[in-house]
């Protein structure tokens, strides 16, 4: 019998936690809460149901299936139907977004043909506070067209979803640790809640920053003091962290360093291009103009073929030369599966 | 045709006491989680063998409280049928007394 206790002691306690809030989010009694940027922490009942444990894709058991994948998929970037350099082809959408808008493509895309009626997204206020955000239509999807590499507990609406708002279908946007979560949810005996997610957007990630650093790491690095309200948006470009700010400026932090502000429980992350998604969507690989989008499910490509039909979405030459990186930074992530080893030794 | 005890889905059932903790009356409330999961035990047990007295007396005496108001449904997260596996346990109780 597992519960909450076993999590603490094999995940948050060994800073493994990926943030996801599949536990928060799931709970049947609601006792679990994230309060800053660590692990989640208990506060309620606890039935010992084992919910919290069932659903998180970094205990022990789940380890093993997540280190399944690895030999298959070692240089390649998971199961896949299609491949495409694609970006939006409103031009709205593109000035406004980040990535060439197709994440926001898809999402206005699925919502206005009801192919589902919400999605999660991640949403920001001019303090760029991020937090996950029910959408339910486009002006929605609007407000987190920029990507924050900022850490976010994105399934922690899941109760709020399904018990509170009572929808019905559901698309996830999320990083790699969202898209395991969700398939230990498929795997587990939460029917209400599984019955209800309809699409997995997954993102690229190499790892995902912690908010609480975000001002310490400007500070630091960069020697500025910049008000949180002035950034637009972060970016990842050349193995750069980019800072862009309200007024255009951008300030650029090396990779390398802006991994000291990551979430720990990244290091325990070996998938970069989102595998178990249905759709995975990222800058890596992709030919100039445009964004790498990997379908990996017949719903996923189904929906990017609408797209495309329907001149939602502009593709360009696919070019497996130009992809090879999004392949090479895979294979580069899977390397941290050594620090599982290192753990199993503690 | 009447619903059974098949119809209830207990092979689904986490008992995890979300059904009894979220009662729309909310007359469980005064029950912490162990307490929850014990009701939940013992309801199912209730419900698939029988009420015997003594044993489950206890159990007998907290769904005395449930009205059959049917909210349990809409929150158990296995898609149980809360509802119907405790109008099964009264009408056991019923027959057992």
């Amino acid at each position: 019998m597992t519960d909450y206790t076993d999590l603490k002691r094999e995940v948050w306690d060994r800073d493994m936690c990926s943030g996801c809030g599949a536990c928060v989010g799931s709970c049947p009694l609601e006792a679990l809460h994230f309060r800053g940027d660590d692990n989640p922490v208990f506060d309620g009942l606890c039935s010992k149901c084992g919910t919290c444990y069932s659903v998180c894709p970094r205990t022990e058991r789940d380890v093993a299936v997540a280190v399944s994948r690895v030999p298959e998929n070692k240089e390649s970037i998971g199961p896949y139907r299609e491949r495409y350099f694609a970006r939006s082809s409103d031009f709205q959408i593109i000035k406004r977004a980040q990535g060439f808008g197709v994440v926001t493509s898809v999402l206005k895309h699925i919502l206005d043909e009801k192919i589902v009626d919400a999605a999660f997204v991640v949403t920001s206020d001019i303090f760029m506070n991020i937090h996950p955000m029910i959408a339910r239509d486009f002006s929605d999807v609007k407000k987190s067209a920029r990507v924050k590499y900022i850490w976010t507990p994105v399934l922690s609406k899941l109760r709020e979803a399904v018990l509170d708002e009572s929808i019905e279908s559901i698309a996830v946007v999320g990083v790699p640790c969202v898209m395991q979560a969700l398939e230990m949810l498929d795997r587990s005996k939460l029917g209400l809640y599984k019955k209800k997610i309809k699409l997995r957007i997954g993102l690229f990630c190499w790892e995902i920053f912690r908010h609480i650093l975000i001002s310490e790491m400007i500070h630091k690095e960069l020697q500025l003091d910049i008000d949180p309200s002035r950034i637009w948006m972060f970016d990842i470009r050349h193995r750069k962290l980019v800072v862009e700010l309200t007024d255009s400026t951008e300030y650029q932090i090396p990779l390398e360093t802006a991994s000291r502000y990551a979430r720990k429980g990244c290091n325990y992350c070996v998938d970069f291009t989102s595998e178990w998604s249905d759709i995975s969507v990222g800058n890596a690989g992709a030919a100039k103009d445009f964004l790498t989008v990997i379908t990996r499910t017949e719903r996923g490509e189904a929906i990017i073929q609408d797209m495309i039909k329907g001149g939602k979405l502009v593709t360009g030459e696919f070019d497996e030369t130009v992809f090879s990186l999004a392949e090479r930074v895979n294979k580069k992530k899977k390397l941290r599966i050594k620090n599982f080893e290192v753990r199993e030794k503690d | 045709m009447a619903l059974g005890i098949k119809d209830v889905g207990l092979e689904k059932c986490i008992y995890c006491g979300a059904c009894f903790r979220y009662c729309i009356l909310g007359v469980y409330s005064d029950l912490d989680g162990m307490e929850l999961k014990s009701l939940v035990s013992g309801v199912t047990r209730i419900a698939r063998k029988g009420y015997r007295s003594g044993r489950d007396d206890r159990i007998k005496e907290l769904l005395e409280r449930c009205t059959l108001q049917g909210y349990c449904d809409k929150v158990c997260p296995a898609m149980v049928k809360p509802f119907l596996r405790n109008e099964i346990a009264k009408k056991r109780i019923k027959e057992g007394e």
